[in-house]
């Protein structure tokens, strides 16, 4: 008899779970257009209707949407568990930034959101995906914001093999007892609608774990939050 | 370009009614007077796009738009023959698609396509990237584009 500790494992490799779920979340996105773009065409359509029909299809709009960034959610964080070395390739880090803030220049502009950079290192990693890192790291600091107009800065500091980069906001922070639980899929800190669904930092965790990194935060409450991550540097 | 009767002739392979008539709604909502051709697999689209020798053949499309997941020979398996075949080598082919698999994109463009569009889930959206995308391929004049569907 196999002893107890000796359970099958359903996925021969993250690979298998990745294709599971991006098959998963594909067919999902089709069944979700069909609700939504139904739903909006019956609201186009006829607009004479009563107020409540209106309300209504707002709430099956709203629900489809809820669905769609969920299933996007899912689909990156199976795109991160495809990472393999052989993508890997030298990389300007300032390029990855440039390429997260042109993606969210709208949100950045209309925060009247200052993003400043040290200048950035070169290190050994995936192009797109580490994009997606400093992508995912600036958009929840807008989301994290304060009162105060976003102020974010990135720097990087040389750790033996690797580069530490650190992404420093001047946000609302985060309590101490949510510190550690921020990195947990589908956590969100606060409710509201620009939240998003809680898959962010795990999606970074799988990222930077799969560059041989790591991801950790510090943060005040009332005074701002810093993301870190480590990536192996690529010496000249 | 086009038809005996003047319009534009679109072929597109998707098994999924509902993005089959949203195709067709984005299609007449950005004007273009088109004649659309539906196959609801892959297998059906070859057999008429590519017969075989000696078996009558369907007038050369403008633009061929290919879901990947259809049925009994899915885009890839479709766009592959089109691009084999000497008739249809030429054709503008854009993959219409909900993947976000990054190697999806990536085997589109080594196989030929001239497009890859991921549909909105939002009906405005999808009606501007269809639009816009097949505008482009038959080369005519566009409002500025906006990105089509997520970046990846």
């Amino acid at each position: 008899m196999p002893p107890d500790t000796a359970r099958s494992r359903p996925w021969a490799s993250d690979r298998d779970l990745s294709h599971f779920l991006l098959r998963a979340c594909h067919d999902l996105k089709s069944a979700v257009r069909a609700i939504r773009t139904s739903a909006e065409l019956l609201g186009r359509d006829a607009p004479q209707s009563k107020a409540g029909t209106a309300k209504t299809l707002g709430f099956i709009t709203d629900g489809a949407r809820q669905i769609e960034l969920l299933t996007d959610g899912l689909a990156n964080y199976s795109v991160a568990l495809q990472i393999e070395r052989e993508s890997f390739q030298r990389i300007g880090m300032s390029v990855a930034l440039r390429t997260a803030l042109a993606r969210l220049d709208n949100e950045l502009r209309a925060q009247r959101a200052e993003v400043s950079a040290d200048d950035l290192p070169r290190v050994f990693g995936n192009p797109d995906r580490l994009a997606e890192v400093f992508g995912i790291l600036l958009r929840n600091a807008l989301r994290h914001r304060s009162e105060r107009e976003p102020r974010i800065h990135i720097s990087a500091e040389r750790q033996g093999a690797d580069w530490h980069f650190a992404v420093r906001d001047n946000g609302a922070g985060i309590e101490p007892a949510w510190l550690d639980r921020v990195f947990e899929p589908f956590e969100r800190m606060r409710g509201g609608e620009n939240e998003g669904v809680g898959l962010g930092l795990p999606i970074c965790q799988a990222i930077v774990e799969r560059h041989g990194g790591k991801l950790w935060a510090q943060s005040t409450p009332g005074e701002g939050s810093t993301f870190f991550f480590s990536v192996p540097a690529a010496d000249d | 370009m086009g038809t005996e009767s003047g319009k534009v002739k679109v072929v597109l392979v998707e098994d999924n009614p509902c993005d089959v008539f949203l195709v067709k709604l984005a299609l007449e909502e950005n004007g273009l007077g088109v004649e659309m051709i539906n196959y609801r697999n892959g297998d059906d689209a070859i057999a008429e796009l590519c017969p075989a020798a000696g078996r009558p053949s369907q007038p050369v499309p403008d633009v061929i738009l290919l879901d990947l997941n259809t049925p009994r020979g899915d885009g890839f398996e479709v766009l592959a023959r089109i691009r084999s075949d000497l008739r249809l080598a030429d054709v503008p082919v854009a993959i219409v698609t909900s993947s976000a698999s990054p190697a999806d994109r990536r085997r589109a463009e080594l196989l030929g396509a001239t497009t890859y569009i991921r549909k909105p889930s939002a009906l405005a959206d999808f009606i501007e990237a269809i639009g816009n995308g097949v505008k482009s391929m038959l080369g005519l004049k566009m409002p500025v584009i906006r990105t089509a569907g997520t970046p990846i």
